[in-house]
């Protein structure tokens, strides 16, 4: 089988959904998901209360970023890459990132896991902040060179 | 605007028509008309040259600099 970017986008684009509709089951599972992990990596059972709200309110961000990742991904297929739509997208999904990193940062005061989560949610938030500015770079560059006759 | 594109007024001094000038340069009606229009941000010197072939003109002709108000 033969790999091209249109292969690759579509890709990105079930995954996407996916993670979408994993998120969603996290969601509403979370009380199961929570129980178990306290069980089998045999945490206090103190730890239910912070881990299940934090559980809920990061779905949030995770379902925000996630559905505008998947518009990104769509105005990527149909050609429309270098937009002020996916600048706005993007910079949208790097709020969510920031959130994310809020409330595990919160949440690391109560189990320090939620620290390394915290950055790395944060370190994302900040790639992604620069991929923005690089996109508003392009399309400043694109409708320059449009209207070059 | 500072530079002002008068290609409107030299294709009118030689009656030709929008349509046939962008076929001889070998530009889009679409892209002629941006750049008639005073909306174009650049002006190839391909583009130009073409312009003053086909026209029989000057680029003085075509651009002119205008003073900014403010």
């Amino acid at each position: 089988m033969q790999w091209n970017s249109d292969r690759s986008l579509k890709l990105s684009i079930w995954c996407t959904r996916l993670a979408m509709a994993m998120v969603v089951i996290c969601g509403l599972l979370s009380n199961r998901i929570v129980d178990w992990y306290i069980q089998v990596a045999q945490r206090p059972s103190a730890l239910y209360q912070p881990l299940m709200i934090t559980l809920l309110v990061c779905c949030i961000p995770a379902v925000g970023a996630l559905f505008w990742l998947h518009r990104l991904l769509l105005n990527i297929g149909q050609g429309r890459v270098f937009i002020d739509e996916n600048v706005t997208l993007l910079r949208r999904i790097s709020w969510c990132c920031f959130l994310a990193a809020a409330i595990t940062l919160i949440s690391s005061r109560f189990y320090l896991v939620f620290l390394l989560i915290s950055i790395a949610a944060a370190f994302m938030g900040l790639i992604l902040r620069v991929v923005k500015n690089v996109i508003q770079q392009a399309v400043a560059l694109q409708a320059e060179n449009e209207l070059t006759i | 605007m500072a530079i002002m594109v008068n290609l409107d007024v030299v294709m009118a001094k030689k009656k030709i028509g929008a349509g046939q000038l962008a076929e001889l340069i070998d530009i889009t009606p679409a892209n002629l008309s941006v750049l008639k229009n005073n909306k174009a941000k650049a002006i190839r010197f391909s583009t130009l040259e073409a312009l003053c072939r086909e026209l029989d003109c000057q680029p003085g002709d075509i651009l002119e600099y205008v003073e900014d108000e403010d």
